[in-house]
């Protein structure tokens, strides 16, 4: 069972303290570690049944996501013809579900991805110098995490227009990495001072070979937990988004378009609202089960013997 | 161990450590403005952004937007004009609504203040209790199932319970209004008991969803902080005095495991003010989120930008505030 | 002879684990009289401070205090009474301090209000009487401005003086036992001395007998009447304390002793007891120390010795007690106690 609180779709960085640095532990046996626990287990499950549902949607789904199929009909119901039914726009839901999956999780995964990179350069730099500079990154870092990130979202499309999918990933990206660099941060901070460190100087390693080879790696288990969480932030975050109607364009489907699609027709057509929204919960629940599971076997207390 | 000056210096303590937190906070707010700063001017179009293609901008008004904002200057000019006009409290004047962001942030905060001041209360209170009562009976039906409700809550897109709970209370069952702060046509006509629990009629599905969200991750994060403070040595102290099981985990170990709660309150601030955005929107409650919004469809940046100043402001001020609530729960902060 | 004030009787207390049973205290017996200091003396892992929660019945799952055993006190099994009764006792009858001041105290809340608790849970005295109390028993524990000291925090306050707090918060209420397991471990010597002396007051003052834990021989010489030796989870020797010194009876005792560093000692090398003490999931067969004693036959290996009186007094687990010697051996090997 989880020993501390996973994040939800509120953005909580995550204390560092939960997450001491550990040992490398080759991935194999992460993965087998985290096998052991069902829920744990279940969520992956669903993890690869979405990814596998994404990657073939081209195959599975039962229409062409853009094709309006019976113009007068409007929004119908599930059936056996359309399980998941129709939008106002008679297009079949389930087909927009199955490429909407791609989208996200592509938006969500490259985003999270390129956040965490940015703010593992950043933060771990930050606390390898050490000193004023360090104090001056931070400072930046603090007031930048003060701004409620949806609003500065919102403020950035205010002034640069509707973007397409490749700004939206860039923008999600720029706005998500302070919470890892605090992180980053942090633990570069306190390896600086440890004897490996000073032992790799003292043989001429030069600083940035050191910051790469030895601070980088340790630095990174916190750092794996987060992005876990972020790409279920942003695959929410992107939902919501779309929802408010700022996120992808239309008629590229997201879960969040599609919901959106349904809101002028809420009471009637619950079905707009109700598929996507489970998938939804479904992937946040999934992946933060994933990502308490992944902080409990990456925690060397908590480990079982081998 | 001094004894007379104690006294003093406990004040000193407190003071010494408030100043610092607002020096502090004074200096994240500066950052945040010159960021904004930034934002505007790297922003394609610049101040104008969003106004070059509208046909209704005349020449005439580019004039006096160059002339009101010194767009003829230097940038380091300009940026001194912009943060003295951000320190008078002028924060631009709405594209849309041709009016000053201050009058319209005016109107919008208090009523985001009350919603998210209320749910904030419910959510925390809930979540504590909540949190406190897993914790006093580890392991057992109750903890187990308070511990999914609040993971499976926790998870949930805020934007999606909102629906959900909209759809459920206001549209299917009737128990609560769809939308609004209050009913316009009513209103106006309700003695001033009557116009308070119109307001509160109108305010209680936000505010649930909104604190339901907050309980789960709350309730969490307590009932782990209890069981980290119960195996502690003063726990075995209190129970070898003859101190109730009930009074050890309520009064002994509760105060020791709110501090880690109050550290989540500051913590969570700016994803509070960013959630309630969704909030306001889905229940059309005239807040400053919904505000923000409809500025982004009209492409008014300045209400944008206002919005999220203020909200800045806010997240800091909220962050004191639970320094301060943590000094007065853990003595040994105010002593240092 | 009056009855003894506590009487403990094949106490057993086990610790269910995944990983076996570990038999922390397996049947222990012994007793306190009015107004005497009882030693306990063991290094760590021998039950000691199992058996002092025990007492208090204080041991939390997986532990277990095990049928057959019976704690007397004041007329009562302790193990047998109810959740809310054994609570009446904690801290009015019996009280209890620990070797840890700096986390035995509660951070958040003031000393005054941590030792009037203990009055105000058990009595009906009112919040300023419990205050009131409080404060006096600050002065008798010695410490000085005990009206400002009760208002402050316990990281206001150094080692030493928390541990007066700790005994003020147990003597509050008088009670008639006090169980202090390791109270002078965790100070500097100066400090040490200034307890065990506030402890002698006590004592002398009200009555108080007292169950002094600790894996010092020093401190037990100073302080205790009667001593209790324990190793792997039972007594292994029990004597006045004069006698324990003078005529140790046990290879155990024996070997605590000479690894007492004392003044005018010529010795380069401090000598010490061979190996460490068995894990309580496995405790040796026959007599638990075998593996470490330098006496050890094979007797000890096949069985278990059981408690030998040597007089009135004093008693030892050893087959050494019984009269009984190792069988001469054939070759030169010299046997050399420690």
């Amino acid at each position: 069972m989880a020993d501390t609180p996973a994040v939800a779709s509120i953005a909580i960085p995550v204390a560092p303290a939960a997450v001491p640095s550990a040992p490398r532990r080759p991935f194999p046996r992460v993965l087998q570690l985290m096998w052991r626990e069902r829920t744990a287990r279940l969520a992956l499950l669903f993890l690869a049944v979405l990814l596998v549902a994404a990657i073939a949607a081209p195959w599975l789904a039962p229409f062409d996501p853009a094709r309006l199929l019976d113009t007068s009909a409007g929004a119908e119901a599930p059936s056996v013809a359309h399980w998941f039914g129709t939008d106002v726009s008679s297009r079949d839901v389930l087909s927009r579900m199955l490429f909407g999956s791609r989208i996200s999780l592509a938006i969500a995964t490259f985003s999270a991805v390129l956040a965490s990179g940015l703010g593992l350069l950043y933060g771990g730099a930050a606390g390898f110098v050490g000193g004023r500079v360090d104090g001056v990154m931070m400072r930046l870092v603090d007031a930048l995490l003060a701004i409620p990130r949806l609003l500065l979202l919102l403020t950035v499309l205010a002034l640069w227009g509707s973007v397409g999918v490749r700004s939206l990933v860039m923008i999600l990206a720029l706005t998500g990495w302070f919470g890892v660099a605090r992180l980053a941060r942090v633990e570069a901070s306190s390896l600086r001072r440890r004897d490996f460190v000073v032992a790799a100087r003292a043989l001429g390693a030069t600083p940035w070979r050191v910051f790469v080879r030895h601070v980088l790696p340790h630095a990174s288990a916190p750092v794996l937990v987060a992005t876990t969480i972020a790409i279920g932030q942003v695959i929410v975050l992107e939902a919501g988004l779309s929802y408010l109607g700022y996120g992808v364009p239309q008629p590229t489907p997201t879960w969040g378009n599609i919901i959106r699609d349904g809101r002028d027709s809420i009471a009637t057509a619950w079905w707009l609202t109700l598929f996507p929204g489970l998938a939804l919960v479904g992937t946040a629940l999934a992946v933060n089960t994933i990502a308490d599971r992944l902080r409990a076997v990456l925690n060397p207390r908590q480990l079982p013997a081998p | 161990m001094a004894r007379s000056s104690e006294i003093g210096s406990v004040h000193l303590g407190v003071t010494a450590f408030l100043l610092r937190r607002l020096l502090q906070g004074v200096a994240i707010i500066f950052t945040v403005a010159t960021i904004t700063f930034v934002l505007v001017h790297a922003a394609p179009g610049g101040p104008f952004a969003g106004q070059l293609d509208d046909a209704r901008f005349t020449p005439a008004m580019r004039e006096a937007l160059i002339r009101r904002y010194g767009l003829d200057q230097p940038l380091p000019t300009q940026y001194v004009r912009y943060m003295g006009r951000l320190a008078r409290g002028d924060l631009d004047v709405s594209l849309a609504q041709q009016r000053p962001v201050r009058t319209i942030l005016a109107e919008t905060i208090p009523r985001s203040l009350l919603l998210m001041s209320v749910a904030l209360l419910l959510g925390f209170a809930l979540g504590i209790v909540a949190g406190a009562l897993q914790a006093a009976r580890r392991d057992s039906w109750l903890d187990r199932q308070v511990g999914r409700i609040s993971v499976a809550l926790a998870a949930l897109p805020d934007f999606w319970l909102a629906l959900t709970l909209l759809l459920v209370f206001a549209v299917r069952l009737r128990w609560f209004p769809v939308s609004g702060m209050v009913d316009d046509a009513l209103h106006e006509y309700l003695s001033p008991v009557g116009r308070l629990r119109d307001i509160a009629w109108h305010l209680t599905l936000p505010a649930a969803t909104m604190a339901l969200i907050i309980a789960a991750v709350v309730a969490r994060f307590q009932r782990q902080a209890l069981l980290d403070v119960m195996p502690d040595d003063f726990i075995r102290s209190a129970r070898a005095k003859g101190a109730t099981e009930r009074s050890i985990v309520l009064h002994h170990a509760l105060r020791n495991a709110l501090l880690p709660t109050i550290t989540l309150f500051g913590m969570a601030l700016p994803a509070l003010v960013g959630g309630s955005v969704f909030i306001e929107y889905i229940f059309a409650w005239p807040g400053m989120g919904r505000a923000a919004v409809e500025a982004l469809g009209a492409r008014d940046y300045p209400v944008v930008l206002g919005t999220t100043l203020v909200s800045s402001v806010l997240v800091v001020i909220g962050s004191l505030v639970a320094d301060l609530l943590a000094a007065a729960v853990d003595p040994r902060l105010r002593h240092g | 002879m009056t009855d003894p004030l506590l009487r403990v009787e094949h106490l057993r207390t086990y610790f269910h684990t995944a990983s076996g049973i570990a038999r922390a205290v397996d049947d222990v017996s012994f007793s306190i009289a009015r107004g005497e200091t009882l030693g306990v003396v063991g290094e760590s892992g021998c039950g000691k401070s199992v058996t002092a929660l025990s007492l208090l019945r204080l041991i939390q799952a997986p532990g277990r205090i095990e049928e057959g055993s019976h704690i007397w006190f004041e007329g009562r099994d302790l193990l047998t009474l109810g959740a809310e009764e054994i609570r009446q006792v904690r801290g009015n009858r019996i009280a209890m301090i620990f070797q840890e001041p700096m986390t035995a105290l509660n951070p958040v809340f003031t000393v005054g209000d941590q030792i009037a608790e203990v009055a105000r849970v058990h009595t009906d005295i009112s919040r300023k009487g419990a205050r009131e109390r409080a404060v006096e028993m600050l002065s008798l524990v010695g410490i000085p401005a005990p009206r400002e000291r009760a208002g402050q925090y316990p990281h206001q306050m150094s080692g030493g003086m928390r541990q007066r707090v700790l005994i003020a918060m147990a003597l509050i209420l008088n009670p008639a036992l006090l169980i202090a397991d390791e109270p002078t471990t965790a100070l500097d010597v100066t400090i040490q001395a200034q307890i065990l002396e506030l402890l002698a007051r006590v004592q002398q003052e009200f009555g108080t007998a007292i169950l002094l834990i600790t894996h010092d021989l020093g401190v037990v010489a100073e302080a205790a009447s009667r001593v209790v030796v324990m190793y792997g989870g039972q007594v292994v020797e029990e004597a006045p304390v004069r006698t324990l010194f003078a005529e140790p009876a046990h290879p155990y005792t024996k070997g605590l002793m000479q690894a007492m560093p004392r003044v005018g000692m010529q010795r380069e090398r401090l000598a010490t007891i061979p190996g460490s003490v068995p894990p309580p999931t496995a405790w040796p067969t026959g007599c638990r120390f075998r593996d470490r004693c330098s006496y050890a036959w094979p007797r000890c290996e096949a069985e278990a010795p059981l408690l030998v009186p040597l007089g009135p007094v004093h008693a030892a687990r050893c087959h050494l007690a019984e009269g009984d010697h190792p069988p001469p051996r054939d070759t030169t090997r010299e046997v050399s106690p420690l």
